[in-house]
């Protein structure tokens, strides 16, 4: 096995779980350095921060041919039945394929879907929803007249999935055998489904947990149509300039939540803690996954609470919470990436790979059971080590300059450095928060 | 303000400092993780081992039941006999964080951070 190709064997595959290899614990001196620099780089961001709106107009540059290319009937068909027949191919793995862990579909649904989605709606904008299965499908009856999301409920029913996802993903005992995921993506479709049946299809952007993550993650893309103009804009302004929908806040705070838990609960601490109890496993998840959630989402209750009190701030609390939860994508952004970049690339190599054979029958369709795991950068522990902490500081800095961007607009310039300061508090717990949790899994 | 920052940045070194004194036992050369499968219950439980790459690690059981032990990533599965004492060896040449789990209890024995 040589140093620069290391080719993972693919045969032997863990008989449970997925991802059989986790990043190393962060070295302590990278998690001081990241600390340092989210700590300097708020300050210094406080100091010299500006008085008046600057995000605010979305601006960017009109892209007129790229837009009428990719709204071209015969081009968005294409890209929506290609996808569809993807997805076909998956759901083929899930109902016709063998329980046996070299079955694609829990790849599939744990990391290409789960984690894919990042980097797709990151880079793509908001080619998720472009494409959504559910929503080709229900094109075929008729075109979308409906709002984007359903009026009142926002993004709610997806934040509360969110948790139920993290419950499903992390701690349920039979997650990895067929069974157990058929039940799961049948609950999906049915939520789902139904509820556009029942709402409209803005139903779909409302209540898909992978579809209101995506949705909420492509503001921090490059990308953003309006009024029918795709438009190449900075990823900064795409995110300043957007009112999120009510629930966002809860939405961010879930996602939080749920990746902090993942890291907590393989700590040593955690781990000797529920092994020496006589209780059940999925009860101590249950709880770790609820106390992570409420401390995320406290912490950001306060946050938002203090940057309140004794102001002149309209509107109510969740208001002025979903307004400024555009400040947590990027810390969202971050913390996902760092956690899981590198089990996408190599959980998703393997995913693709077993891909050519869905049904356990030998099958190698387009050639790709030939292919090895590339996992050169892992070869290298610090390449890792760094970027993750990149990830995490850079989520974080995007973070305050439009949270900061955000505040300006709600707040009283001679009171904004002031009232600032416990929200600006609560992000750097939550990324200092996140690269502890990555020093001492 | 300023000193609000830096009592916080004091905090935080202060938080870093207790969890850096949690640090897990390194090793260069060849490591020897002794298991015991006792009564529903695993030693060493959710232990840590730094191990750098190309260290030889053996691994000895005990056990008091039939179990399976599994070294994730490396893919090694053995299956233990109840009363029979167990012993496999293999080589960390891969980097990487993994565990090593038991599947009958069904518990985390160790994990080996292989760097």
């Amino acid at each position: 096995m040589s140093a620069d190709a290391l080719t993972l064997t693919l045969l032997q595959v863990p008989a449970h779980g997925i991802g059989s290899r986790k990043d190393l614990p962060l070295p302590f001196p990278y998690v001081l350095v990241g600390a340092a620099l989210i700590v300097t780089a708020t300050f210094w961001f406080l100091t010299r921060s500006w008085r008046e709106v600057r995000l605010g107009a979305l601006g960017g540059r009109p892209l007129p041919r790229l837009s009428r290319v990719l709204t071209a009937l015969p081009v968005t068909v294409v890209a929506r039945v290609l996808v569809l027949a993807l997805w076909a191919w998956f759901v083929m793995a899930l109902i016709a394929g063998k329980d046996l862990v070299t079955n694609p579909v829990f790849g599939v649904v744990f990391v290409l879907v789960w984690v894919g989605l990042v980097p797709v709606s990151l880079l793509g904008g908001a080619l998720w929803r472009g494409v959504h299965p559910v929503r080709t499908i229900a094109r075929w009856f008729g075109p979308p007249l409906q709002p984007p999301l359903v009026a009142r409920l926002g993004v709610y029913p997806a934040a509360l999935l969110v948790l139920v996802w993290g419950w499903f993903e992390l701690i349920q005992p039979d997650r990895a055998t067929l069974p157990v995921l058929r039940g799961f993506v049948v609950a999906w479709v049915v939520i789902v489904v139904v509820g556009s049946l029942w709402r409209g299809i803005g139903w779909v952007g409302s209540a898909d947990p992978f579809e209101a993550y995506a949705s909420t993650l492509s503001r921090l893309s490059p990308w953003q149509w309006q009024d029918g103009t795709l438009r190449l804009v900075s990823p900064l302004r795409n995110l300043g300039s957007w009112q999120p929908p009510a629930g966002t806040a809860a939405l961010a705070c879930a996602l939080l939540g749920t990746t902090a838990y993942d890291s907590f609960s393989s700590t040593a601490w955690w781990v000797q803690i529920v092994q020496a109890s006589d209780l059940p496993r999925w009860l101590w998840g249950l709880v770790g996954l609820s106390v992570m959630v409420v401390i995320v989402a406290g912490l950001y209750a306060a946050g938002v609470a203090a940057l309140r009190w004794g102001l002149s701030v309209r509107g109510s609390l969740l208001a002025t919470g979903d307004s400024l939860a555009v400040g947590l994508v990027p810390i969202v952004a971050g913390y996902a990436l760092g956690h899981y970049l590198t089990l996408l690339v190599i959980e998703g190599q393997r995913t693709v790979i077993q891909l050519a054979d869905p049904l356990g029958q030998g099958w190698n369709v387009l050639g790709l059971a030939e292919n090895g795991i590339v996992a050169t950068p892992l070869t290298y522990p610090t390449v890792t080590a760094v970027a993750q902490l990149l990830f995490i500081v850079g989520g974080h800095v995007l973070g305050v300059i439009v949270a900061h961007d955000r505040a300006v607009a709600l707040l009283r310039p001679e009171a904004m450095r002031r009232a600032q300061l416990p929200l600006l508090t609560v992000m750097v717990i939550y990324t200092v928060g996140g690269l502890m949790l990555l020093f001492s899994t | 303000m300023r000193r609000a920052f830096v009592c916080l940045v004091a905090a935080l070194l202060l938080l870093a400092g207790a969890c850096s004194t949690t640090t897990t036992p390194t090793a260069s050369g060849p490591v020897t993780i002794a298991v015991t499968i006792a009564k529903g219950k695993v030693s060493p439980s959710g232990a840590k081992y730094d191990v750098s790459k190309g260290s030889t690690v053996t691994i000895n059981v005990t056990s008091d039941s039939a179990d399976i032990i599994h070294v994730h990533g490396y893919e090694i599965e053995k299956d233990v006999v109840a009363g029979t004492p167990l012993s496999f060896t293999f080589t960390a040449d891969q980097t990487g964080s993994f565990e090593i789990e038991t599947h009958v209890v069904e518990a985390t024995i160790a994990t080996l951070n292989v760097r």
